[in-house]
């Protein structure tokens, strides 16, 4: 039971780290607290679903729903934060609430919210080890979520690209001062960090289903997350994203799933009060 | 007082007296019912401009507060059998204390921190409204809530209601008019302006944060326990993590840190609120979609933009240019 309950969280904690590396991600560069986050796994969700009535393969559907969240968050970053890139990080929160409310009822509109089936390949078998169950598909998920961690943590400290990232997410304006096109490359980190979560979408369809609400609860879960790690740090959100899909795990197993999302940003408010900088980050001292 | 002020302070006490007047003779019991819930959304409105406005604060967990509000009354007036205005002193005061004690971890945060901390404060409440059942009756909330008497009248009559709600806007306006004006008023705006400075200046940075959030919430629990005198029914769903959005969105989109802000928001997102209802299912859509156009093309708020240009227009040329050369530098200035 107890071990069972320790994979269980991993999965959704796999799940998590994907969407919040997202949201830090867009935080670190943007300075913007992206409400509308799991809104993007939503758009990717039911990109999966309607590719899965066209007859493809899972596994495209997957990476084409990585390309469809893009192409709505690159819309959405021109319509709705690239007007106030300069202007008040509070204006910014509340354009993305916009868009949140502004997604879920236009998918509702589209598509009703009776929730949809999505159908794997995966979804039926589940595999033994030691004694604990694992289904495919959350196997899966784990070992996507992993790679894409990885591939974006690689890109970050390797490439040129993402040292520029780096220097962006540190001092836009002085990164501006060394050429480095700050606004491009704010651009593409939006785009990027909801295609990771359109991607966590796709995967999380066939066991949570497809409805247009499912990005609400992922929102909260992934801040929570992140303030967990850190705000704008890349470990810390994956580390984070394992530490909650456990703890939540645990409360549902030993207290009750009523209580789960109080339980969680009870945790949080400790979190804040005790190490507001996160677990792993480093206190900065506040220039004047 | 200076005689701006003064004349400022006739025209809102005779505002308030028409608008108690005019509230008798309200015919359409549609427009009453949109009225009254408009006034007590404005009276939420300027609880937030309190936190987000003057001081400088994000609240995402106002709803909390309501919710707390609304609940204090409902149990105290169910299950104990106290009388409304007992119960409304106990939900004010209980939820200046929720504010006091949400403040003490909180005031120590700032910015995005302080945003999702307080959005978690209202996920929070509002799972305990939920799951709290033997207290709280879960989703089926609380039935029965009794209408006040205000000296012998009922304010079960819409009219009188929106009479009662209405005196109590213009307290409440006048309660933030004259704390603004106060020192503590003094000490906020300096704080909103820059925490450093305000604290080096001999400001007691987290006291003056701690009185905001107590004075935000007991005026959110005051406003939830009109919403449950009126309503006579609350279940959780009113107080939800929606309710805390549209009530910040409200006071930005007016204006922040003015009074007439948050009333010229409340009313301009009441009156949407209505028409979209022509619109049935893509009333949201169309909100959303509103919402996100406000904010970018008026990140100032729609009050402060109207006051700047009509006040512009009234300038002599010559300080028109020194302005206009002012707005230029002010523009390539990096907002932190």
């Amino acid at each position: 039971m107890f071990s069972q309950m320790v994979v269980n969280g991993l999965a959704n904690g796999a799940l998590y780290a994907l969407i919040a590396l997202g949201l830090t991600l867009i935080y670190g560069v943007m300075n913007l607290s992206n409400f509308a986050q799991g809104e993007f796994a939503m758009v990717g969700a039911f990109a999966a679903y309607f590719l899965k009535q066209l007859h493809m393969g899972y596994l495209l559907t997957v990476i084409l729903s990585f390309a469809v969240a893009g192409v709505v968050g690159l819309i959405c970053y021109f319509l709705a934060f690239y007007p106030l890139r300069r202007s008040n990080p509070l204006n910014m929160m509340l354009s993305s609430m916009g868009v949140s409310i502004f997604l879920v009822n236009l998918s509702q509109y589209i598509f009703s919210p009776t929730p949809k089936v999505v159908e794997t390949p995966f979804s039926d078998q589940s595999i033994q080890i030691l004694g604990v169950y694992l289904s495919e598909q959350r196997l899966l998920i784990v070992i996507v979520s992993l790679v894409l961690c990885g591939l974006t943590y690689w890109v970050l400290e390797r490439s040129k690209f993402g040292r520029s990232v780096r220097a962006a997410s540190i001092d836009p304006d002085t990164a501006m001062l060394y050429g480095i096109p700050t606004n491009k490359i704010s651009m593409i980190t939006f785009v990027v960090g909801v295609a990771l979560t359109g991607i966590a979408g796709a995967l999380t369809a066939p066991i949570y289903n497809v409805f247009p609400t499912m990005g609400i609860s992922l929102t909260l879960k992934a801040f929570v997350v992140v303030v967990l790690g850190g705000m704008g740090n890349i470990v810390g959100a994956i580390l984070g994203g394992f530490i909650i899909g456990l703890i939540e795990s645990f409360s549902a197993g030993y207290i009750s799933t009523g209580f789960q999302d109080a339980i969680v940003f009870t945790i949080l408010f400790l979190v804040l009060i005790f190490r507001p900088q996160g677990i792993l980050s480093k206190v900065r001292g506040e220039k004047v | 007082m200076t005689r701006a002020r003064k004349i400022y302070f006739l025209a809102i006490a005779a505002i308030c007296i028409f608008g108690v007047y005019g509230s008798l003779y309200l015919q359409n019991l549609y427009l009453l019912r949109v009225a009254i819930l408009a006034v007590i959304t404005a009276i939420l409105a300027l609880s937030v401009d309190i936190l987000v406005g003057y001081t400088g604060q994000i609240s995402l967990g106002q709803a909390g507060f309501f919710g707390i509000g609304a609940y204090v009354m409902g149990i105290l007036n169910t299950n104990f059998h106290l009388p409304f205005w007992i119960s409304l002193v106990f939900a004010i005061l209980f939820t200046g204390f929720v504010g006091f004690v949400l403040g003490l971890p909180t005031t120590k945060l700032k910015g995005h921190f302080l945003g999702i901390a307080t959005m978690g404060f209202g996920v929070i409440v509002n799972g305990v409204l939920n799951n709290w059942t033997s207290v709280t009756g879960g989703p089926n909330g609380i039935r029965g809530i009794e209408t006040p008497y205000f000296f012998s009248i009922s304010l079960e009559y819409g009219n009188y209601f929106l009479g009662f709600a209405l005196a109590s806007l213009f307290v409440v306006i006048l309660l933030i008019f004259l704390i603004v004006h106060s020192p503590i008023g003094r000490a906020w705006r300096c704080l909103r302006q820059d925490e450093i400075t305000a604290y080096v200046a001999g400001i007691n940075v987290y006291k003056y944060k701690l009185i905001a959030f107590m004075l935000s919430g007991g005026i959110a629990g005051y406003a939830g326990s009109l919403f449950a005198g009126y309503m006579t029914f609350i279940s959780p769903e009113t107080f939800d993590l929606n309710q805390s959005i549209s009530l910040i969105t409200t006071v930005i989109m007016g204006g922040s840190g003015t009074l007439l802000g948050p009333l010229l928001g409340t009313a301009i997102l009441s009156f949407v609120n209505e028409w979209l209802r022509n619109f049935s299912e893509l009333r949201l859509v169309i909100y959303g979609f509103i919402l996100v156009t406000m904010i970018t093309l008026l990140p100032e708020g729609i009050y402060p933009f109207f006051k700047r240009k009509i006040l512009f227009f009234f300038t002599s040329k010559k300080k028109k240019r020194s302005i206009e050369t002012e707005g230029s530098n002010g523009k390539d200035v990096v907002n932190e």
